[in-house]
């Protein structure tokens, strides 16, 4: 009974954004955004309680480990087994509550946001069947399934990118989001087969089990290697690493709600979550985990300096997303497997904070999106400001708020981890002040000063309260969410001890590297001093900078001249991208075309045409109108073919042995 | 004798269509026979044993007694789907094409139904001859489909595709009369019986290129090859679909095609293990170069139809791909993807066929912001443009995901190559989506002189039962997998020594075959 109940409420969770999907979109052309939201939310919502009842049975003494549901056999095939079976354990506990919980929000919040809209029921209608195909992806208890969600998520992806199909840039936009991933999800199917050739599996408990005590791979062509880095190749299509990241900032052409729920708080971080719950694989492949650990931190430093040069607020949050992502590749690189998730979950709390934060804004100021011409908002949009600021104080990681505690983890894990460096740490630690830089910019230029647009014409106001009461949520949770991971030597010294619930929590499901730590706990609180001290700094400068002497920014651009180019035009890397790869595979296929199919097989094939019509028209002479030479050549043939018939075989087989030996 | 009415019920309905009185009755009644016929073939869920390997149902006449010719009719796991799959695509093609074909209607059903005919045949002869026969009647309806209601250029394609296959096959032929006679040296007897050849064990020597088994194992990969297409024996294929009406195009591409790999499963690999299984390489390197080659050259078509063509070539490489794997993933990759084809690529030629009857151009550049125009239509295409690129949940995935698993396990460079083309193919289908549907509307959307209507009724209708399958056999493929599971584990299991044998047949074939002959010796 108890595990028939468990199925239901699994198939409650999972259904109900489905069943949200088929009611408004077999009615897609209602443009009742009130009744198309409800529905939407509802099921959202819906989902947010069944995955809350499920998480509640892992709590307590004697509660299970993980609690599953199976339901049908999807493909059986010689081995190849793909049950359609669920799972929340420890992990994709954290994940589920974050993507139904934040979703619901999100939803909530698109109801206001989508109000104007012209064809509200379809927005929704595929908002739902995003949240269907994510919950795919994270409950899903074997790669297939996780990669079903995982092409379903990358295609609403699309349809909500190219929401607005008329532009053509938007519908470009949604083409490059999909392609991109595609390419990610190749590597992807290439660290499935890997795996399933080399363990005959593709359910992750099963791999899991079979991994364990297996010794770590030294080299960089071992199965698990290839396997972990395809697997990493599939993660950077999905959560916009380096070289893949290129068509995240371009998504932000969807609806705002859109980006904050698939292009910063749940779908780009799939890629995060997928290694997590491989920790055991890929921790015993140490070359791959370095290649990630690097491309992490590369990416991490990489998007935070194109952010500091960005107009564009959905833009500036965009990148800061990508940079943000790298930090939990950097924690998976370093085995900090903990560390990420933690990060993954306050960062969907406060990036989906802002990302509405600018959503409310574009709104209150008429679809603007350049900071430039904002400024001064705090006095129009008090409550937007507020929340905003405290999701400005959390991703610059000011303690206590709850990026303070994530990403100061990742940090100390970069420089202290066996698999860390100190070199690692650095890149974050550049990328931590850069981060700080370019917030305190965003909310500078977008809050504070005098507003720089035309107060006549332009009215910011406050939208209604589907949208601010979700902002007032993720408010409270991106302050307070960092305490459910508070450090060993910060407990300490509190009142009451507190332990870190977090990795309590995740002890057990997640690989631990081994091998030796370094550093001790005054390192920890020098570094903790450290990077927290030069977010403050940096804050304080861009502060400077941008409300108190905007004098000194335009000398600075200038200092730089070409260095401020390269960053501003992100560093050409879309251009590069065309000129160097997509041209020359476009002009190479028709060059395949126009050489290959036309000139060389076609031509081929009628020179041998050609050479049967020559031999026919010298046949032609023999057509003489004389019967008697008709009878003998009838009679030829006949003998011919009789002989033919009756040899052919004798002699096609002797000429054979003969001409050839055999 | 299901599977002889199956067979011949359509050549049947040709004839009762070549003498109906009136030509306004033509479509009315070939839709009702195509329905009828469908519902025929339905009957075989009734009598097929879906546990076994064996061939059942079958039919056996001594036809040439002397030579061993013989009648023989069988269906197992290999053919089963795809005699469902030509049943089903007829009143789907009858309906679709009511008004695309506008002349000579009676002569064209006519020849759509003698089709049906002879590639229903080829899927179920188990004779060598009867099989070559059925493979080269096929031919004959094709050429006038293209011949007469095809486009401009239609002599040239038809020209072309008929030279193209007739070497191939005819090469194919010489192949079938060495067999026989090796047959007669070996067993005994002079005999076409395909259940008996499998026992023949044809020369092989390894190393060497020039081996009996070897040659014949190219001769009839030859015929095949050209049939599927395989690159690089495709151009044909781009032509002919291009010059095809959209009837044509549907069956050219749904059923005929398949003809090739079936052909492969059946015939070249079983008869010939050793060959195939050392040359294996050759053709999932040829297969996994077709997955990319036909999706490169696809992208840059400016030609909507030209373009879903090459598409036809990338996704025939991955049924190469498939059964040259030569495990279980592979071939039953392939044989699903068989029908994915049939129904996907069925479908984009429809859709295609469904707007270029409104704007008669197929240019992919005169289009744009079609979306806006006609939402209905929008939605169906871009159904079936998932199941073109394989989206999880719709058909195309769980073929692709079985070939390119089998492809992989089979040859690792060879099966990561042919994933390049699931990037591939996503670009070129979406690139065409975005230009066609997305954007400011084009030359040819905005024309006030021809406004475009939305999909009616009766084309809805024809593309719902497309839909409703590409679903259901993406959410549950267990149902069809079903069918083909034995078939293809005993396939798989004894493909050094392949044998088939006659689910509850009194007499063995060999011996009826056996039987004929000596009658036939006693009578002179």
């Amino acid at each position: 009974m108890a595990s028939s109940k468990a199925e239901f409420l699994f198939a409650i969770l999972i259904l109900a954004p489905l069943l949200g999907f088929l009611a408004n979109g077999l009615r897609w052309k209602s443009k009742n955004y009130m009744l198309a939201g409800s529905i939407a939310t509802a099921a959202a919502g819906t989902s947010f309680i069944a995955a809350l009842a499920i998480v509640m049975r892992l709590f307590g003494e004697g509660a299970p480990k993980a609690v599953t549901a199976d339901f049908f056999q999807w493909i059986s095939i010689a081995g190849l087994e793909v049950p359609v079976s669920f799972v929340i354990d420890h992990i994709s506990a954290l994940m589920v509550l974050v993507v139904t919980g934040v979703g619901t929000l999100i939803h909530l919040f698109s109801i206001g946001y989508m109000s104007h809209d012209e064809r509200p029921t379809k927005y929704f209608a595929y908002l739902n069947l995003f949240l269907f195909n994510m919950l795919l992806l994270i409950l899903g208890e074997n790669l297939v399934l996780m990669f079903v969600g995982w092409e379903g998520v990358g295609l609403c992806s699309y349809l909500l990118i190219g929401f607005w199909f008329t532009d053509k840039e938007k519908a470009a936009a949604g083409m490059k989001a999909f392609v991109t991933n595609r390419i990610g999800d190749a590597g992807f199917l290439l660290g499935m087969f890997m795996l399933f050739v080399t363990f005959g599996s593709l359910g992750f408990s099963e791999i899991i089990s079979k991994v364990a005590g297996l010794a770590a791979e030294t080299g960089w062509t071992g199965p698990i290697t290839l396997a972990a880095l395809f697997l990493f190749v599939g993660a950077t299509g999905k959560s916009a690493q380096i070289p893949l990241y290129v068509w995240l900032p371009d998504a932000m052409a969807g609806p705002t709600p859109v980006s904050a729920l698939i292009h910063a708080a749940t779908m780009v971080t799939a890629g995060v979550y997928m290694i997590v719950r491989l920790s055991p694989l890929f921790i015993l492949a140490p070359n791959a985990m370095m290649v990630i650990a690097i491309i992490g931190a590369a990416t991490a430093v990489l998007a935070a300096t194109i952010g500091l040069t960005q107009f564009d607020i959905k833009k500036v949050l965009a990148y800061s997303t990508v940079s943000q992502l790298g930090y939990m590749f950097l924690a998976c690189g370093v085995g900090a497997f903990g560390a990420a998730m933690f990060h993954l979950v306050t960062h969907a709390f406060f990036k989906a904070l802002m990302f509405l934060g600018s959503g409310s804004v574009i709104h209150g100021m008429h679809e603007e999106q350049d900071i430039r011409k904002m400024g001064g908002l705090a006095k129009y949009m008090p409550l937007t400001y507020l929340t905003f600021f405290v999701g400005w104080i959390a991703i610059i990681g000011l303690p206590p708020f709850a990026g303070f505690f994530s990403k100061d983890e990742i940090l100390w894990f970069a420089f202290s981890s066996p698999h860390g460096s100190v070199w690692l740490w650095l890149a974050g630690f550049v990328g931590a002040a850069c981060t700080a830089f370019y917030m305190t910019r965003l909310m500078a230029l977008t809050f504070w000063g005098k507003p720089r647009f035309d107060e006549h014409h332009t009215h910011p106001h406050e939208a209604g309260p589907s949208m601010t009461i979700p902002l007032v949520v993720l408010a409270i949770l991106s302050a307070v969410g960092g305490f459910m991971g508070i450090p060993h030597v910060i407990g300490e010294i509190l009142p009451g001890h507190p332990g870190n619930w977090l990795e309590h929590w995740l002890h057990g499901f997640i690989a631990v590297p081994a091998g030796e730590t370094h550093g001790s706990a005054v390192m920890e609180w020098i570094l903790m001093g450290l990077s927290v001290s030069i977010a403050g700094l940096s804050a304080i400068t861009a502060y400077f900078f941008y409300v108190k002497e905007p004098s000194v920014v335009e000398r600075v651009k200038n200092r730089m001249g070409r260095l401020h180019t390269l960053v501003y035009n992100k560093y050409f890397v879309d251009e590069i991208y065309f000129a160097k790869i997509i041209d020359p595979i476009v002009n190479g296929s028709k060059a395949l075309w126009a050489f290959v199919d036309v000139n060389f097989i076609d031509r081929a094939t009628f020179v041998a045409g050609d050479l049967v019509k020559g031999i026919g028209s010298t046949a032609r002479t023999l057509q003489s109108g004389n019967l008697q030479q008709y009878a003998l050549f009838i009679a030829l043939g006949v003998v011919g073919f009789l002989a033919f018939l009756f040899e052919l075989r004798a002699s096609l087989g002797k000429l054979l042995m003969q001409a050839f030996g055999g | 004798m299901l599977l002889s009415l199956i067979v011949f019920l359509p050549l049947l309905f040709a004839l009762v269509l070549a003498i109906l009185p009136k030509e306004s009755w033509i479509r009315p009644a070939a839709f009702g026979f195509a329905l009828i016929q469908f519902a025929v073939s339905l009957l075989l869920f009734k009598s097929f044993d879906p546990a076994t390997p064996a061939v059942q149902l079958a039919e056996f006449f001594p036809w040439v007694p002397a030579l061993g010719i013989s009648y023989l009719l069988g269906i197992d796991g290999i053919s089963f789907w795809l005699v469902l799959l030509t049943t089903f695509l007829l009143p789907v093609v009858v309906l679709g094409s009511w008004t695309a074909v506008d002349k000579k209607s009676r002569a064209f059903h006519c020849a759509l139904f003698a089709l049906q005919t002879a590639m229903l045949g080829s899927f179920v002869a188990l004779d060598l001859v009867l099989f070559y026969v059925f493979f080269e009647l096929s031919l004959v309806p094709m050429y006038f489909i293209i011949g007469i209601w095809g486009g401009q250029r239609r002599v040239y394609a038809t020209m072309k595709f008929f030279l193209y296959t007739m070497v191939g096959s005819l090469l194919m032929l010489l192949g079938i009369i060495y067999l026989m006679f090796t047959a007669r040296d070996t067993l005994g007897y002079m005999t076409a019986n395909v259940l008996e050849l499998y026992k023949l064990k044809v020369p092989f020597v390894a190393g060497e290129f020039l081996n009996p088994q070897s040659l014949l194992f190219f001769v009839f990969s030859l015929a095949f090859a050209i049939k599927v297409p395989m690159f690089p024996v495709h151009t044909w294929l781009p032509d002919a679909h291009v010059e095809a009406p959209t009837p044509g195009s549907v069956v050219l591409a749904g059923v005929m095609l398949k003809m090739g790999t079936y052909g492969f499963l059946r015939f070249v690999i079983p008869l010939f293990p050793e060959a195939a299984e050392h040359y294996a390489w050759v053709f999932l390197f040829l297969g996994a170069v077709g997955i990319v080659y036909g999706a490169l050259v696809a992208m840059v078509q400016p030609d909507m139809k030209k373009l879903v063509a090459y598409s036809s070539v990338s996704h025939m490489g991955y049924v190469v791909l498939g059964l040259f794997a030569m495990n279980s993933y592979g071939v039953t990759g392939a044989i699903y993807q068989m029908l994915n084809h049939g129904v996907s690529t069925g479908a984009l030629f429809l859709l295609v066929g469904m707007i270029y009857e409104r704007t008669h151009s197929r240019e992919i550049e005169r289009y744009g912001g079609l979306a806006k125009v006609m939402p209905i239509y929008t939605i169906l295409f871009f159904i079936v443009t998932l199941s073109s690129i394989a989206v999880p949940m719709t058909n195309g995935f769980v073929g692709e995901f079985l070939i390119l698993l089998g492809g992989f396990q089979a040859n690792k460079a060879f099966g990561s190559l042919a994933v390049v083309g699931v990037v591939l193919g996503a670009v070129y289908m979406l690139w065409m989506f975005k230009r066609v549907f997305f954007g400011e509307a084009g030359p040819l959307v905005k024309d006030e002189h021809h406004p475009l209507h939305d999909v009616g009724v009766r084309e809805f209708v024809v593309m719902v039962p497309l839909v409703i399958l590409i679903f259901w056999m993406g959410l549950m493929p267990e149902p069809f997998l079903k069918y083909t599971k034995a078939s293809v584990e005993h396939f798989v299991a004894n493909k050094d020594a392949y044998q088939l044998t006659i689910l509850e047949s009194p007499v063995e074939t060999g011996k009826l075959t056996a039987a004929a002959v000596a009658d036939q010796k006693e009578k002179k």
